[in-house]
């Protein structure tokens, strides 16, 4: 024991140590992205430097092979800036055009730099750069300089921009598992009672946002904490409310920080899991391995939407995000509610924005906001789905954050350029400065972003908090109108409803018992998926099933029997799941321990085992379908016998693999029969259940039952 | 004893209230529609205690359900059926008693259906008259192996007396001889004539002034051929073929003065119809036709 103590704290010790040693060689490398004079032309305010003619030069490209559609800095010497003087202007001849030079785009003046885009209908090849100031004479111009226009890889900047939201996506689900799995139950219940407070609610939700990352995590948390009656709906919208600001606020402010360290914090997540002494620093290790995912893919974006967006094809759609005019404006936010409601947060939409906003300089602050305002109405559609099964008071809950939602976003898109403007008097440098580095056009435009979107964001929280005890007394009142079109199973049609409902549950078990039977006897891979779907829609109808019969009343005793045997259909659901994991398991290990190559096959006498469970519970399956149609009470006597004839078989099977051992059989066969001995347990374990739900419909008199018990009737 | 090791029976006589109850007094049958079953056990739990055997060897697991298997004897030439029909008011019967509890909630851990049935291998042979709305019992306990030895020659062994003398002290023999000599006179031997199998759901109050049973799934079986040889419990599902059921249930309520009120309106609530059912009539009829 105290030895294992030890081996806990010495991987414990490791896993710091190492992190420690990996962070501080990585940063003493040295930052290989660091612009320096080599990589990017230093830009020098004092423009007008003279050269030994006086005329104008072109010291410098970067880069010297760019894409059509891309940005060019060129660092220039012997320009004029005498007062008056014209301004520099760029073309681009040699073998980029068939026609000739052409004059090209100037992006930005700054200094002795220019920032110029390469034409779209430019060709690959070599072309001659040349800037000029004046009437266009010999003089006025500057001799070429050579760059290699190369073609635009369209395929791998789409794959970068692919590659890095899925890294982004995943990164963001990683950290969110994480931290519910650190945080754990005791927390939610500590979350719970501070949440009782509105006042506290909104703070707690920016907590809850940061740490779970996505709003419909966060809306399931919520929904899971009115479930359990721990928060009224009130604090719990509220709660939401200020999650979505923690949710779009933590990968804001940590992507801008560390993007390019993405690949060390992965390093350092993995290290934590592999050396993981427990569940907890499990827990901590994947919340790292989550961030690092997170950073990755937020760099692969920028990586490549730099030259994606830079597309002109690309370009042309991008510009009809602006919000100089109205349907403008409307497609900016209704970008930002897709966007949000299909990733499920703002935090990703935030990043997508910030990295077409940094790399093309395309999309102005103030258009980037109105998407991201668009981002509140998006996340709470996907609360409404998460919320959606969960029951009336969900329901309200989902209907009355839909609506500050929208507030919200009207709200946001119709201040946005408030925002903007105070973003700009707030925060140094302006946000269309051209500063371009090796990815990123628009370094300070990032953060203008998050400060105007962080303001507006509590600016508006703060005004929805205050307006939604208002809110919530509109919505009580138009709450019976709702209620009228909820289904609640009663009568006749209600128990017929439910004896069908349940029918067609019992009838996708036995498919999957099919399935599961091919599966482990014959190694057929692709049944576990089938059995997987099955599973996935007998679980479906189950939840709707047993959601109607919860709402029915518990006064007509022939529905409560069925609303227990809906409870135990569930139980058996969820045995009948664990069993396909067992058997997907075990046809793995099974496969691994093959002779040879397709010579899959499991050990004869756990062969007839399976095969026996198998068919018990067939027979079980079939005769309760066929009395649930017929309307009549099972027979529990036959289902016990079943179920200690399942018990036996489990029982020999384990004792036969004892014996088995005993004889000094071949560890092969031994390791074969260990193996199925999981998959044995497992039917044993749908057994128990499919007999539970026969005892809960079963017309048996409990003689000790109390009046609030839920007397079942007889016959 | 049984496999179980422990015996149970909810009308073994071993305490003061069951001999008090044991020994004449009125009792009157009631037919109670299946659909009123839960309500009226619900509604008993209420004022009676749910009645169970605390003697030597009871059952004491939770929960059980007690089930009775009773054997009813006759002639071939079906003496007792027909004396039974011709006078409900007076008749003799003679029966055989095996209660065995059965306990569904153990059936997830159990490899063979035994180790859920708790029950004694002595089977509590009764004389059954009634006279009116008198009835009364002569009981005794025999082993089940030798029951055919007892009808067939009338042979008492040690063991049969050994079992009486809780009950009836040193007249256990007498007993057992008085019982053997009114079975002789018939001229044909007693054998087993049909099976009746339900569960017994058993209220009595302190003083054993009222005791109510419901007997409840009610199914009919003619004797399967290892009657006398088995070494378990006659439970409903190794007894074969089901020749008959009756769906009401049977209430029976015993006491020796007036009903109480909330009794009476509890009967009249649930719908209770006054019967002079007989299990033994239904169910030799359901065997033989």
């Amino acid at each position: 024991m105290a030895e294992r103590r030890a081996l806990r704290r010495w991987r414990l010790g490791l896993a710091w140590g190492l992190s420690a040693i990996l962070i501080g060689g990585y940063f003493l490398l040295g930052n290989d992205d660091e612009p320096s004079a080599a990589t990017v032309p230093k830009i020098d305010d004092a423009a007008g430097t003279a050269t030994a003619d006086g005329r104008l030069e072109i010291l410098e490209v970067l880069p010297s092979d760019p894409s059509p559609g891309a940005a060019v800095v060129i660092r220039i010497a012997g320009q004029s800036s005498k007062p008056g003087a014209p301004p520099v202007a760029a073309s681009l001849g040699g073998k980029a055009f068939a026609d000739g030079k052409r004059a090209i785009e100037v992006l930005s003046r700054q200094g002795d730099a220019l920032v110029v885009r390469i034409p779209k209908g430019a060709r690959a090849g070599s072309g001659k750069l040349r800037v000029s100031q004046g009437e266009g004479k010999d003089d006025d111009e500057s001799k070429p300089y050579d760059i290699r226009v190369k073609p635009l890889k369209r395929q791998k900047a789409v794959g970068g921009v692919l590659g890095g939201l899925a890294f982004l996506v995943f990164g963001l689900r990683t950290l969110s598992r994480g931290s519910r799995a650190y945080t754990g139950h005791r927390s939610q219940a500590v979350l719970g009672r501070i949440g009782r407070r509105t006042s506290a609610a909104v703070g707690l939700g920016v907590l809850v946002g940061a740490v779970t990352q996505f709003t419909t995590s966060a809306a399931g948390l919520v929904v899971s904490l009115i479930d359990a009656h721990l928060i009224a709906v009130g604090p719990a919208v509220a709660v939401l409310l200020g999650a979505h600001l923690g949710a779009a606020a933590a990968p804001s402010v940590l992507g801008l920080a560390a993007s390019r360290e993405g690949l060390l914090v992965v390093t350092i997540g993995v290290l934590w899991i592999s050396l993981a002494v427990d569940r907890g620093s499990e827990a901590f290790g994947r919340i790292i391995f989550g961030c690092g995912l997170l950073f990755y893919g937020l760099y692969m974006l920028r990586d490549g939407l730099g030259p994606l967006v830079a597309d002109p094809e690309v370009l042309t759609y991008i510009d009809r995000f602006h919000t100089n005019t109205l349907p403008g404006l409307l497609a900016c936010v209704g970008a930002g509610v897709l966007l949000a409601a299909i990733l499920q947060g703002p935090a990703p939409v935030f990043v997508l924005v910030l990295g077409i906003a940094q790399s093309t300089g395309r999309l102005d602050p103030h258009s980037a906001l109105a998407v991201l305002a668009g981002t509140g109405l998006g996340g709470a559609i996907a609360t409404v789905v998460v919320a959606w099964p969960f029951g009336a008071e969900a329901r309200r809950f989902a209907r009355v954050h839909l609506l500050l939602a929208l507030l919200g976003t009207i709200l946001v898109a119709a201040t946005a350029g408030l925002w903007v403007d105070l973003a700009q008097a707030l925060v140094k440098g302006a946000a269309q400065q051209v500063a371009p580095g090796k990815k990123i056009l628009l370094p300070n435009i990032g953060r203008h972003l998050v400060a105007g979107f962080a303001m507006s964001q509590i600016a508006v929280t703060l005004l929805l908090a205050l307006v939604l005890p208002g809110v919530m007394k509109v919505m009580q009142k138009l709450a019976p109108t709702a209620a009228r079109v909820r289904k609640v199973l009663t009568g006749k049609e209600g128990v017929t409803a439910l004896r069908a409902g349940l029918g067609r549950v019992l009838k996708l078990h036995r498919q999957t018992l099919e399935a599961v039977r091919d599966l482990c006897l014959l190694g057929q891979r692709a049944r576990g998926r089938e059995g997987e779907h099955i599973l996935a829609d007998a679980r479906a109808e189950l939840e709707s099933l047993f959601s109607g019969a919860m709402r029915s009343p518990a006064s007509q005793p022939e529905l409560v029997k069925l609303r227990k045997a809906a409870l135990a259909t569930l139980q058996l659901q969820r045995a009948a799941e664990d069993l396909l994991v067992h058997a997907e398991r075990s046809t793995e290990r099974n496969s691994a321990l093959a002779p040879g190559r397709g010579a899959f096959q499991l050990a004869p006498r756990d062969e007839n085992v399976l095969k026996a469970l198998h068919q018990l519970l067939i027979e079980g399956l079939d005769a309760l379908d066929v009395r649930l149609t017929a309307g009549q009470a099972p027979d529990i006597d036959d289902a016990r016998s079943r179920e200690i004839r399942l018990n036996a078989i489990e029982s020999e099977a384990r004792q036969g693999l004892l014996s088995d051992a005993d004889r000094g059989e071949p560890s092969r066969l031994i390791a074969l029969r260990l193996n199925s001995t999981d998959l044995v347990n497992a039917y044993e374990s749908v057994g128990n259940h499919l007999y539970r739900l026969y005892e809960a419909l079963a017309a048996e008199v409990d003689q000790e039952a109390s009046d609030d018990g839920g007397a079942m009737a007889g016959g | 004893m049984s496999t179980g090791g422990k015996a149970v029976a909810t009308e073994r006589p071993p305490s003061d209230a069951d001999a008090e109850m044991t020994a004449e007094r009125d009792e009157v049958k009631y037919l109670v529609a299946s659909e009123q079953v839960q309500a009226f056990a619900t509604a008993m739990s209420r004022h009676l205690p749910h009645h169970r055997f605390t003697g030597e060897g009871a059952n004491t697991l939770p929960k059980p359900r007690h089930f009775v298997t009773t054997i009813y004897f006759d002639t071939p030439s079906r003496n007792q059926y027909k004396a039974s029909r011709e006078d409900h008011e007076h008749s003799l019967k003679m029966r055989a008693k095996e209660y065995y509890d059965l306990h569904p909630s153990l059936a997830e851990l159990a490899t063979d259906p035994r180790q859920i049935v708790k029950f004694q291998p002595v089977l509590w042979l009764e004389l059954k008259f009634k006279d009116g709305t008198k009835t009364g019992k002569r009981r005794i306990g025999i082993p089940k192996k030798q029951v055919p030895e007892f009808f067939g020659k009338g042979r008492i062994t040690p063991e049969m007396i050994a079992i009486q003398q809780k009950e009836y002290g040193a007249n256990g023999e007498r007993v057992l001889r008085e019982i053997a000599d009114y079975v002789g006179r018939y001229g044909e031997p007693f054998q087993a004539d049909c099976l009746v199998n339900y569960r017994r759901l058993p209220w009595q109050d302190d003083d054993g002034h009222l005791r109510v049973t419901l007997d409840v799934g009610l199914e009919f079986f003619a004797p399967p051929p290892d009657l006398w040889q088995r070494n378990h419990a006659l439970v409903r599902e190794t007894l074969g073929a089901t020749k008959g059921r009756q769906p009401a249930a049977v209430l029976e309520v015993k006491t020796h003065g007036e009903l109480p009120a909330w009794m009476t309106d509890l009967m009249t609530t649930v719908g209770a119809q006054r019967s002079g059912i007989s299990k033994f009539e239904e169910a030799s009829q359901a065997v033989h036709g």
